[in-house]
């Protein structure tokens, strides 16, 4: 699957939006917070997950933001992935399924 | 009474007290301040001087060695003498004064954790560990293992279920941050009527009677007089490794040495697990890192004039996990942010962009609990040292439960700070690499353990060898399992707890 890196970063900018203090705040949405994601070191992580995981690539889109209109709520998703412990450790630092799969749409995007 | 240097007795002396101490270390120290100007006479017998001095530091080298499942054997021939300090005051003479009290969870006999269990919980150390900690100038710490009055800031938010804040603050009874107060504390003992101090005093052998008890102690001076002591009752005192090495080598009427019916001695040796993955670290990005957003003052390990704590693992998380205790400690010392591409950078963006605020990054260590292990053991080697006395030789042996339990803690703080939306950890260490990367813990704990039956382990709940009815033990050597907090806050409540047995014992409460 490709997105593009605009596609991508409108679909993050949203999650921004979404998840920063629960406001969709446009103001926040248009701040480049995540415009600052590393795409080059995310694309990394993402990368190490695809190798693990080949058969995400395919759906990976819908797993992180959901096939409904509706922005999906990416704060608690993730918290609740770190509280079960669905975690994806990579070189030590470790992260929820779903940052994983954010990665991973970076890697596919870049 | 005086300090008196035993090289001036005449060769024979016999010494005699109610009470004989083998030891001035902190342990040794606060039981005779514990029963300074009581009835009971005492007679604390000290290898040292007043100042570490090398040709007695000697006494304490010995072979080590570290063992631990998939990782190379790391041999440690310099840390049974640099470890620990042979002179009156012992290890104060350099420890680092921080202290806290065992929480709940390590008295605690826990099914997932093998040899697990003293044979009292948490309470009954309570008034001890408030007198200890007027004994070391600490605040005192309350029972229910919140942070002791005063405290200055708040642990993190209520929300943060899976995580404690278990409080640590720091004696400045040590020589190396108050030199002057230090040495007060080990002198006073000997300004009591009660006391006598004898220096460069080595006990080198328990005698037993026909009864099986202490008869009396053989001593000697390196290069000096020979002599004896006796008393009604003995404590050792002379650390974790010393009181089972004495033990062992007391082997004339008991080939397995003193107190070692149940083969017990020496074994269950534990330090802490302590790790640390630092700023040179070859690796580069492979720093154990915590990025958060949140206000961290109270976890700050660095003042020396505040109680602040550590990161614990909620016991129900532990149980869990499946994981024995382990303490996460910050510091907050400013460092620099991630180098752009580094996966610390990408951890921290993306944390910024899921939880919507700004994260930065601190160092942390973690110290883990060490499951006993029979083979963990101090032996006798077959080298002798300049008194004629075998010496200490060690095999520290690590587990696989060890190592799962110190990679299971690390995830638990992941999905801790995760779930909670604080931060995200970065934990490095490759199992193959722990004992690499593994600072040796000065902490010598298990060789003599409590039990509560004699099949168990060497002394009972009141620290009385099980087998040797006037024979005491005090130090960490009698923790039956390591806990999760640095010993001697612990070793000195117990040998308040031993004073007041002793003065009733004695007849003299
Ligand atoms: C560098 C360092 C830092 C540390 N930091 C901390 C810390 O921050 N917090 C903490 O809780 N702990 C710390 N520790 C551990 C702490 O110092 C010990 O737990 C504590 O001092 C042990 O006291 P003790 O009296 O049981 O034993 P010791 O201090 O070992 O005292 C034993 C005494 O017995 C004497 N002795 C030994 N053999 C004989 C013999 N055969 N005959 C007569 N006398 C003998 C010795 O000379 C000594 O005086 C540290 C240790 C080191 C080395």
């Amino acid at each position: 699957m490709m997105l593009s890196k605009r596609s991508l970063l409108q679909a993050l900018y949203g999650l921004t939006a979404m998840t920063a203090l629960g406001r969709a705040d446009s103001g926040l949405a248009r701040t480049p917070a995540l415009a600052a994601v590393d795409a080059e070191a995310a694309s990394k992580i993402g990368r190490a997950w695809l190798a693990i995981n080949p058969s995400d690539a395919a759906g990976l889109r819908t797993a992180v933001f959901g096939a409904s209109a509706k922005a999906p709520d990416l704060a608690a998703r993730v918290r609740a992935e770190y509280r079960r412990g669905a975690m994806f450790k990579h070189e030590g630092w470790f992260f929820s399924e779903t940052e994983a799969r954010l990665c991973a749409l970076i890697s596919l995007a870049a | 009474m005086p300090v008196t240097d035993a090289r001036g007795l005449p060769d024979g002396e016999q010494i005699e007290a109610d009470l004989v101490i083998v030891g001035g270390g902190i342990a040794g120290l606060i039981l005779a301040h514990e029963l300074a100007q009581s009835a009971v006479r005492v007679a604390i017998l000290e290898g040292g001087g007043l100042e570490p001095d090398a040709e007695l530091q000697k006494l304490y080298d010995g072979p080590a060695v570290m063992k631990g499942p998939g990782n190379p054997d790391r041999t440690i021939n310099s840390y049974l003498g640099q470890s620990r300090v042979r002179a009156l005051g012992g290890s104060g003479h350099v420890w680092g004064g921080k202290c806290g009290p065992l929480d709940a969870i390590d008295f605690a006999s826990r099914p997932w954790r093998p040899l697990s269990g003293w044979p009292f919980g948490r309470k009954e150390l309570t008034p001890y560990y408030d007198r200890a900690c007027d004994h070391l100038k600490l605040p005192r710490f309350p029972q229910d293992g919140g942070l002791p009055q005063g405290t200055p800031f708040k642990p993190l938010g209520e929300a943060t279920a899976a995580l404690r804040a278990s409080p640590r603050a720091y004696s400045p009874l040590s020589g190396r941050v108050d030199p002057a107060a230090f040495r007060r504390f080990c002198d006073a003992p000997a300004r009591a009527q009660n006391i006598h101090i004898y220096l460069y005093a080595n006990v080198t052998a328990l005698r037993l009677n026909g009864a099986g008890e202490v008869d009396h102690l053989e001593l000697r001076c390196l290069n000096g007089p020979q002599m004896t002591a006796r008393g009604r009752r003995y404590v050792l005192a002379a650390g974790g490794i010393e009181n089972a090495r004495l033990l062992l080598a007391s082997n004339k009427e008991r080939p397995e040495g003193v107190a070692n019916a149940s083969d017990w001695v020496g074994r269950c040796f534990q330090g802490h697990v302590v790790i640390t993955t630092g700023v040179d670290d070859p690796r580069g990005d492979a720093e154990a890192m915590l990025a958060t957003s949140q206000d961290l003052a109270l976890y700050d390990n660095q003042p020396r004039d505040r109680p602040h704590a550590v990161f614990v693992l909620d016991p129900q998380e532990q149980q869990r996990l499946g994981v024995g205790n382990c303490t996460m400690t910050l510091s907050l010392q400013p460092k620099p942010a991630p180098k752009a591409g580094a996966l610390g950078a990408s951890a921290i963006q993306l944390y910024g962009a899921i939880e919507g605020r700004t994260a930065q990054a601190l160092d942390f260590f973690l110290m883990s609990e060490e499951a006993p292990d029979r083979d963990s053991r101090i032996t006798l080697s077959a080298e002798t040292d300049a008194l004629g006395q075998p010496r200490a030789q060690l095999e520290w042996r690590y587990g696989q439960s060890d190592w799962d339990s110190l990679n299971g803690s690390a995830t638990g703080f992941a999905m801790a700070f995760g779930g909670q939306g604080l931060g995200r950890i970065c934990w490095p260490v490759d199992t193959k690499d722990v004992l690499t990367s593994m600072s040796p813990s000065r902490h010598h704990m298990g060789t003599t353990r409590m039990s509560a039956t004699p099949s168990q382990g060497v002394v009972d709940a009141d620290c009385r060898a099980h087998e040797v009815a006037n024979l005491y033990v005090a130090g960490s050597s009698v923790f039956p399992t390591s806990g999760l907090v640095n010993p001697t806050l612990t070793l000195a409540a117990l040998a308040i707890r031993l004073a007041d047995h002793l003065k009733r014992d004695l007849g003299a409460a």
